[in-house]
């Protein structure tokens, strides 16, 4: 128990890069992948147990102690509102929160006009919420899991609440963005007892990665 | 038929309740051995007496209710404040007073861990000193209760409010950004402080050195080294935590305890040394607290305190698998007389007795006695 460390690994398109810069502190092992059937991967020789998880889970998985640490979206991390150590901004899967409408619905000076009752949609009712108290609007919150982009094509919403990378898919969908309202990068959680407990081994992993982020920054 | 509970609430079923009872009474036993006091206040509050104990940032997490007259009461979400009441209110005699308490205490979370609302706690307060003498002889007592428990793989977490109010007084800001700062420290956001402070203007040297005061860990040689480039209210609360490790050190305690500034608690009416302690298996703290020595302030006295509380509940999961039921004696013979003398005369040697007074055979009693998962005890009739 003492000894051994447990990292929670998001799956997606944060995956390949978490494992990339785990790899080069050390931290690897054969066959580690998000595709497997395979949900966890024991290195029962450096005592490492890797658990490949939905990268929405990761926060609880770490806040719980059923991971020492994780690899983990701050999207993610907003949205779960987790009690965490969030220790280094990783720099990469960077995207944007935005708010997004249809095309069709700007006014001719291109803005968008709030009105009392319109519905938002969205995969982060809790980023969703704090925008609409911001700005004092009347707005319900629909939450949805995904394609949130479709909402609006049904009239199911006014408005969406996404992350956006490229705005490939708000392009294709005929949305626009009417505003950013905060940025998002991959992060090195911790676990609040794991960071006392195994305070050597995380210390030696955040200098690893902090050494490994500068190298990559300097190039 | 299947009846809910309200959420976050738990029975304890026997065993269960009795194993609780035994560790808490374990618990007690050992602090009352340092002179400490029971003391017990009610469950139910004013809700405006409990005010002070809670985070003035955001809404309190009280159970509230409406007395008959209209006023509002809540129940109490920690003792410290209740016990604090009481001190200045009723208490007599000199001071310090050494109090300690067990209780249930009820705070509604929407996030606790394990959803409960309501849970135990064991603690004292020693209020009437200052100084590191005191607060070692709380940490020290803090440490010798959860060894009583049987627990023995544990760390204590040393922070110090002095090291953020140190801080914040150093950045000479508006009252919005330190809000902003304070908050990111609390939800420990370090990748977010970095930023905040990097967007107020602080050179990148100085970010990095703040940041890594807060997240690493100290031992008493880098306390003992001079500090000059860090704000005066910071170098006050290192001298502090100094003192107290050199302090816990002749206790022979310094092996539980590690210095880490990031260790803040939420309550707002801690102004010297706190902590939280830890243990394997278990990822949130298992018990905490500090020095508060302003909270007597808010009912007109001016006492220095220090207290500690323990989570029955946790410590109860990081014990688990070491449940021991204490099995009782199922006792039946052919004259009831002889049964009830023999039962008096168990219990009088502290023996648990279950009595079966109607008549039955030695058979029927050893089939019941199995059912209970006792042991039989049969009365032989006298020859």
């Amino acid at each position: 128990m003492e000894n051994s460390l447990t990292i929670a690994l998001p799956k997606g398109k944060l995956f390949e890069p978490a494992k990339d810069i785990l790899e080069k502190c050390g931290y690897s092992y054969p066959g580690l992948s998000d595709k497997s059937r395979t949900l966890i991967f024991e290195d029962k020789e450096k005592l490492v147990r890797y658990i490949v998880c939905r990268s929405t889970d990761v926060p609880t998985y770490v806040e719980h102690g059923a991971a020492d640490f994780g690899i983990v979206g701050k999207d993610s991390i907003i949205e779960a509102g987790k009690n965490l150590y969030e220790l280094v901004d990783l720099k990469f899967g960077y995207c944007r929160f935005t708010v997004a409408v249809p095309r069709e619905k700007l006014t001719n000076e291109g803005t968008f006009e709030w009105q009392p009752g319109f519905r938002i949609a969205t995969k982060f009712p809790s980023v969703a919420k704090e925008y609409i108290r911001k700005n004092g609007l009347q707005c319900e919150i629909i939450k949805l899991h995904g394609n949130i982009e479709l909402a609006p094509k049904v009239g199911l919403a006014e408005a969406i609440v996404d992350i956006v990378s490229t705005g490939k898919t708000l392009k294709e969908n005929d949305l626009v963005s009417i505003e950013y309202i905060g940025e998002a990068t991959a992060r090195l959680v911790v676990n609040r007892a794991s960071y006392r407990l195994k305070a050597k081994k995380i210390n030696e992993l955040v200098t690893g990665i902090k050494k490994v982020l500068a190298n990559e920054g300097g190039e | 038929m299947k009846i809910n509970l309200p959420s976050g609430m738990r029975d304890w079923l026997p065993g269960e309740a009795y194993y609780k009872r035994e560790l808490i009474n374990k618990m007690l036993e050992r602090i009352s051995l340092w002179g400490y006091e029971e003391i017990e206040t009610p469950i139910m509050e004013n809700y405006r007496v409990l005010l002070p104990g809670e985070s003035q940032s955001g809404p309190d997490q009280l159970y509230k209710l409406i007395d008959r007259d209209g006023s509002i009461l809540a129940l109490r979400p920690e003792m410290t404040t209740p016990i604090a009441r009481v001190v200045s209110s009723k208490l007599q005699g000199n001071i310090p007073w050494r109090l300690m308490y067990s209780g249930e205490v009820f705070r509604y979370e929407e996030i606790q861990v394990g959803k409960q609302r309501e849970f135990s706690q064991v603690g004292v307060e020693l209020i009437g000193t200052e100084g590191a003498d005191s607060d070692a002889e709380v940490l020290a007592l803090a440490i010798e209760t959860l060894l009583a428990t049987g627990l023995n793989s544990f760390t204590i977490s040393l922070g110090h409010s002095g090291v953020l109010r140190g801080l914040l007084e150093s950045l000479s800001w508006e009252e919005t950004q330190l809000n902003q700062v304070r908050t990111l420290i609390l939800e420990k956001d370090f990748v977010g402080l970095s930023s905040v402070l990097m967007d107020a203007g602080l050179s990148k040297k100085k970010i990095e050195y703040l940041v890594g005061l807060l997240t690493s860990r100290l031992s008493l040689e880098d306390l003992e080294k001079e500090w000059t480039d860090v704000p005066v209210g910071v170098v006050k609360a290192l001298e502090d935590l100094k003192e107290i490790l050199k302090k816990l050190k002749i206790y022979g305690y310094d092996k539980y305890v590690q210095v880490d500034l990031s260790t803040l608690r939420s309550q707002e009416y801690y102004t010297g040394v706190v902590f939280e302690i830890y243990t394997n298996g278990i990822g949130y703290p298992i018990g905490g607290g500090g020095r508060y020595d302003r909270l007597f302030q808010k009912y007109g006295k001016n006492h220095p305190a220090i207290g500690f509380a323990l989570g029955i509940d946790r410590i109860i999961l990081s014990l688990s698998g070491k449940v021991e039921k204490g099995k009782p004696l199922f006792l039946a013979g052919k004259v009831l007389e002889d049964v009830i003398s023999k039962a008096r005369e168990l219990r009088g040697e502290g023996v648990k007795v279950i009595m079966e007074t109607k008549k039955i055979t030695r058979s029927e009693a050893e089939e019941m006695a199995g059912k209970k998962g006792a042991k039989l005890f049969w009365c032989e009739e006298e020859a």
